[in-house]
C-alpha cells in the first residue's frame, strides 16, 4: 500500500472516530455541561471543520455519517439530520475549495451560518410546522442560545482538526508534499 | 551392683523418683494439671522463654528480608487479582440492587395490572436538538418493542410513548412533548380531559390537563391518571398530581397544571409495556 494512500485511510478513520465520539458526547445526558437547559450541537462544527480540509464529495459523506448517527437519537424527522449535514458538508467543502480561504475566521462564519440555518429549519419543520403551542418563542429561548453556546467551542474544534491534518501532512515524504502543493 | 544399691546416691535417686512420682499423681488429680515442681520450674524459666521467643520472632522477620522479589511480585499480582474480582463483584452488586429496586417498584403495578407485559430498558441517550426531553432506550424491535408502546417508570408513572423504533433501540417522546396527548381523568372528581403541554410548561417540566369545565371541582393535590381511551395507554397509570387550576385564555374551559412524579433529567431505567388488555382497541368515553 502506498504511503500516501495509507495517510488517506488513516485520516478518514480518525475523522470518522472523531465524529462518533462527538455524537456520543452530544447525545448523552450529563456528559457535557448544560447552561439552564441550553445544549451544544457539536456535530455541526465538526462536520464544517472536516469539510474545510476535505474534498466536497468526501465532506458530504462525512456529513451523511454524522447525520445518520444524530438521527438514531432523533424523535422527529428521521433523515432530517442526515440530509442537512450532508448538504452542510458538501457546501462548505465547495466554498472552501473554490471560493473562500481556509482559516479560523471562515470556520467561524461557516459554522455560525450552518448552526443558525439548522436551528431555523428544525424550528420551522418540527415546532412551528407541527403547531406546537408557544413554539414561536422557542427559537429565541432554546435554539439560538444553543447555537451561541456551540459557537464558543468552534475555534477549539477547528484548531484540533487543523493540527491533526498538518501533522499527518508533515509526515508525508517530501516529493509527495511537493506534488500535492503543485 | 550391691555396692551401688547401698550407696548414698542411689538412695537420693530413689527419693527423688518417689517425690516426682507423687508430684505426677498430684498433677493428674489437681485442677490445673501441673505439679508443684513444674509450676516452680516454669515460674523461674518463663521470662527466659519469653526472651527466646522474642529473639526467634526477630530472626523470622529477618529471614523474610531474604525472600526473593519474585515471591513478593507473585503475592502482589494475586492480591491485585483479588481486588479486581472484589471490584467486579461490587459493581455487579450495585447493578443488581438497582434492578431489584426497579422490579420492586413495578411489582406493585403488576399486582394491580396483571395483564401487563413489560420489557425493562435503560436510558442510553437523548436528542440534543429536541427541547422536549425525548430519550433513547436500549430496546428495539428485536425485543418486541413497537411504535406507540407506552413507557412507564418502575412505580407506574407514565413517562411517554415510543415514537420511533430501531432494531436495538427506541426513541421515546415524553409527556413533556406537546405532541404527546393522553386521555386522562382526575381520580377524586372523575372529571375527564386530556394531558398535554406547551413550550412554557415543558421547560418547567409540567404538563396540563386540558378540556376541563369552567367550574371544575379539581383541586390542588388531585391525582391525574390515564383513562385508557384510545387504546394506546392502559387505564389508571398515574400521570401526575395537580399543582393548580387555571382558566384557559383562549376558550371557556379550564385546565390543571400537572407535576409528573419523576425527574426526567435523572431517569436511568424505564419499563416498556409491550402488551396489555385493550391495546390498540379504541374505547369511547361513554
Amino acid at each position: 500500500m502506498k504511503k500516501e494512500n495509507l495517510h488517506i485511510y488513516i485520516r478518514r478513520v480518525v475523522l470518522a472516530v472523531l465524529i462518533i465520539i462527538t455524537a456520543i458526547m452530544q447525545n448523552t445526558a450529563h456528559l457535557l455541561p448544560t447552561i439552564f437547559g441550553i445544549r451544544t450541537f457539536f456535530l455541526v462544527p465538526v462536520v464544517v471543520c472536516i469539510a474545510m480540509f476535505e474534498k466536497d464529495i468526501t465532506a458530504a459523506l462525512f456529513g451523511t455519517f454524522a447525520g445518520l448517527l444524530w438521527d438514531t437519537t432523533s424523535a422527529v424527522g428521521d433523515g432530517f439530520n442526515t440530509i442537512f449535514l450532508m448538504l452542510v458538508g458538501s457546501i462548505c467543502g465547495i466554498l472552501i475549495n473554490y471560493l473562500m480561504r481556509n482559516n479560523m475566521v471562515t470556520a467561524v462564519i461557516l459554522t455560525s451560518g450552518s448552526l443558525v440555518l439548522y436551528s431555523l429549519c428544525y424550528w420551522l419543520f418540527f415546532v412551528v410546522g407541527k403547531g406546537v403551542a408557544g413554539g414561536g418563542l422557542l427559537i429565541f429561548t432554546f435554539y439560538l442560545p444553543c447555537c451561541a453556546y456551540t459557537l464558543i467551542f468552534t475555534p477549539l474544534i477547528y484548531m484540533l482538526i487543523r493540527a491533526f491534518m498538518k501533522k499527518l501532512r508533515d509526515s508525508l515524504p517530501m516529493q509527495r508534499k511537493m506534488k500535492k502543493q503543485r | 551392683m550391691r555396692r551401688f544399691l547401698k550407696s548414698r546416691w542411689f538412695k537420693v535417686l530413689l527419693i527423688l523418683f518417689v517425690v516426682l512420682f507423687i508430684g505426677t499423681i498430684y498433677a493428674a488429680v489437681s485442677r490445673n494439671g501441673a505439679s508443684p515442681f513444674s509450676s516452680a520450674t516454669g515460674a523461674i524459666f518463663e521470662p527466659l522463654q519469653r526472651a527466646s521467643s522474642f529473639i526467634g520472632d526477630g530472626f523470622k522477620k529477618m529471614g523474610s528480608k531474604f525472600t526473593s522479589s519474585s515471591t513478593y511480585e507473585k503475592q502482589i499480582i494475586d492480591m491485585q487479582e483479588q481486588v479486581e474480582n472484589y471490584q467486579k463483584q461490587l459493581i455487579d452488586y450495585e447493578q443488581t440492587k438497582q434492578k431489584v429496586k426497579l422490579y420492586e417498584d413495578f411489582l406493585g403495578v403488576k399486582e394491580t395490572h396483571s395483564d401487563f407485559k413489560v420489557e425493562p430498558a435503560t436510558v442510553i441517550g437523548r436528542d440534543a436538538a429536541n427541547a422536549f426531553y425525548s430519550i433513547v432506550l436500549n430496546k428495539g424491535t428485536s425485543d418486541g418493542i413497537e411504535k406507540n408502546d407506552p413507557v412507564i417508570c418502575g412505580n407506574g408513572q407514565i413517562i411517554g410513548v415510543v415514537s420511533k423504533v430501531g432494531t436495538t433501540y427506541c426513541v421515546v417522546s415524553t409527556v413533556f412533548d406537546p405532541s404527546v396527548k393522553i386521555s386522562a381523568y382526575e381520580v377524586r372528581t372523575r372529571e375527564t380531559g386530556f394531558s398535554t403541554t406547551n413550550v412554557e410548561l415543558s421547560r418547567d417540566k409540567f404538563c396540563r390537563l386540558s378540556g376541563l369545565n369552567r367550574n371544575t371541582a379539581i383541586a390542588t393535590g388531585g391525582i391525574v391518571c390515564t383513562s385508557g381511551v384510545g387504546g394506546i395507554y392502559p387505564r389508571d397509570l398515574v400521570i401526575g398530581t395537580v399543582k393548580e387550576v387555571k382558566n384557559d385564555s383562549h376558550d371557556i374551559s379550564s385546565y390543571a397544571i400537572i407535576i409528573p412524579g419523576f425527574d426526567i433529567t435523572r431517569l436511568e431505567d424505564a419499563l416498556i409495556i409491550t402488551d396489555f388488555d385493550g391495546q390498540g382497541v379504541y374505547v369511547s368515553e361513554d
